[in-house]
């Protein structure tokens, strides 16, 4: 355990000195939210609904970008050699990839949590009656993607290609999920293509969450999330293999 | 050999191991161009309401404009939100129509209307936006994004220290750089491929073969400048890739690449005009309407812009090994 910590500490240290890290999972959201809120606000009768709005989606893009900051907690280019010595370590396999995923979680969600924080007030933003119960479904969420970001850095070996396909996948995934447009009212085709995105189905249950303070997604979701966290991790070890890395 | 067909040559082959991710930005790429052709040619729907009466009295008609989906009970305020449906419409005691939206008072007066005549032709407060045009912009940020990744070759170059032995080489560095705009430039070939069998299929997309290739290329250079510069500034390519991503991505929406924005705020509309791809979509637009060669400031301002970041860059790269060495 305390080998782990060692690992975990070095970890955190190493995130928050990253200064695009933080800067992406802080400032550039928040700017993200202003812009597009202040764009399509234009349309409304009063421009908190449009924050609403991007609050949420974006807040949701944020937490699936979390693999991107797994995939650089990881394998970035700079750390990965004195990272993968540990394989050496009398610390064991399991440390060194569940650190990363444990240290970039804290890292995203303490960062999402103080961005609400602040947001919320600022834009007069509601995450519903008891905000306790949105907080708590985007921990499973930010794990989810921490995990899936660690699991493709284990298969391809290489920050590189993890964060660029995850990227693509998660990027075009929450366009269509519409986290930056609504395609719910477009119809036809596109509506179909909207309700098939899982980004869409996270929207749903965040939205029930905060507007309608409905409880009715928040058990899927929480549950199908840390199932599928449970089966990334899984994954993780099955395809952390040490001969890869000498 | 020249150095530029080595380098060329050299970056190719550096390629193939990340052939995978390359291609996909192209597969999405590509996508969002049928994307742009398909949603130009549909009919664009005004306004999604949920009537809601208990009893199957007076019921407002569907039309092309206005789609009405009756139910008993009202959704959730989420729905609105979420843009599932722009209003809820109720009948009130004396037969009035009562509108629930979150919108402002031009929808409501908009969607009265075309409550009392669901066909009111409502065409022409809108510009509506051409199938070259949305091509142009759906590409955008991907074609930018392009752009960067490829050009991992020179950061990496960078980053190992080959650049500095390239500079002490007997290699002149003006083809260096060549060699990677003309690398770049030929990553955006398949994109050029997928409009043009496009073309020779029978579709319409907006543009002819020539305008798009210089359209696209005028993107290309914006991008291979800012990547160069970024590259350039930022020791590690990983945080260059990041910052220039962002960037690219805010840029591009707020260019209204997607989504032509329609706010009153002129202190922002100025800024927004700064921004070079702005002034391309400006561009792309007039060049729809015909009204290109009269607006030929606009692609001027885009190509200066870009020429000023890549004379920069190649100022600074000049400065930190060309002089130094």
């Amino acid at each position: 355990m305390r080998r782990f910590l060692l690992i975990f500490k070095m970890d955190i240290i190493n995130l928050f000195k990253n200064p695009v890290l933080v800067g992406y999972n802080t400032l550039f959201a928040a700017l993200l939210i202003f812009i597009m809120g202040f764009l399509t606000g234009g349309n409304d009768a009063h421009s908190k609904d449009a924050y609403q709005y991007y609050v949420v989606t974006l807040l949701i893009y944020g937490m699936l970008n979390g693999a991107m900051t797994a995939s650089n907690c990881f394998m970035e280019r700079d750390i990965k050699r004195p990272n993968l010595r540990i394989i050496y370590s009398p610390a064991g396999l399991f440390p060194i990839y569940f650190s990363k995923i444990l240290s970039s979680f804290v890292f995203d969600y303490t960062l999402h949590l103080l961005l609400l924080a602040v947001l919320c007030p600022l834009l007069n933003v509601t995450l519903g009656i008891h905000p306790i119960f949105f907080v708590l479904l985007m921990a499973p969420v930010e794990f989810m993607a921490v995990a899936l970001g660690i699991l493709f850095c284990c298969i391809f070996h290489s920050e590189e290609t993890t964060s660029s396909l995850l990227s693509l996948t998660i990027s075009v995934l929450c366009f269509l999920g519409g986290t930056f447009f609504s395609f719910d009212g477009a119809g036809g085709a596109l509506a179909l293509i909207t309700k098939l995105s899982p980004v869409k189905w996270l929207n749903d249950a965040f939205f029930a969450l905060s507007c309608d303070n409905s409880l009715t997604l928040f058990w899927p979701v929480l549950i199908g999330a840390s199932v599928i966290s449970v089966l990334l991790v899984l994954g993780c070890r099955l395809f952390f293999r040490t001969e890869d890395y000498i | 050999m020249n150095p530029f067909f080595s380098v060329l040559k050299n970056n190719y082959l550096r390629v193939i191991p990340r052939i995978a991710s390359i291609a996909a930005f192209t597969v999405i790429t590509m996508g969002f161009v049928i994307f742009a052709v398909y949603i130009t040619g549909t009919q664009q729907v005004k306004a999604h309401i949920a009537f809601i009466s208990q009893s199957a009295s007076i019921e407002p008609q569907s039309s092309n404009a206005l789609h009405v989906t009756v139910m008993a009970e009202k959704p959730p305020l989420s729905s609105l939100i979420e843009q599932k449906y722009d209003a809820y419409v109720t009948v009130d005691s004396d037969g009035n129509y009562q509108i629930e939206t979150l919108r402002n008072d031009d929808f409501k007066n908009m969607l009265l209307t075309l409550l009392s005549n669901p066909n009111a032709d409502l065409s022409g407060d809108q510009t509506e936006r051409g199938v070259g045009v949305n091509i142009i912009g759906f590409m955008m940020m991907f074609l930018l994004m392009i752009t960067f990744a490829t050009l991992f070759t020179f950061a990496d170059d960078k980053e190992q220290g080959q650049l500095r032995r390239i500079s002490a080489a007997p290699a002149s560095f003006g083809w260096y750089l060549a060699a990677h705009c003309v690398y770049c430039l030929s990553m955006l070939l398949p994109e050029y491929l997928l409009l043009i069998i496009l073309k020779f299929c029978g579709w319409n997309i907006g543009f002819s073969l020539l305008q798009y290739a210089g359209l696209m290329s005028a993107l290309a250079f914006l991008g291979i400048s800012f990547a160069l510069l970024l590259n350039t500034l930022i020791k590690k390519p990983d945080n260059a890739n990041m910052l220039g991503n962002s960037v690219m991505v805010l840029a591009s929406v707020l260019s209204g690449s997607f989504y032509a924005f329609s706010n009153n705020n002129t202190v922002l509309d100025r800024i927004i005009q700064v921004i070079p791809q702005k002034e391309l979509m400006n561009f792309a637009q007039y060049l729809q309407k015909g009204t290109a060669t009269e607006h030929v400031g606009s692609i001027i301002y885009v190509i200066s812009f870009s020429l000023v970041l890549f004379v920069s860059s190649c100022v600074v790269l000049r400065r930190m090994y060309v002089k130094k060495v």
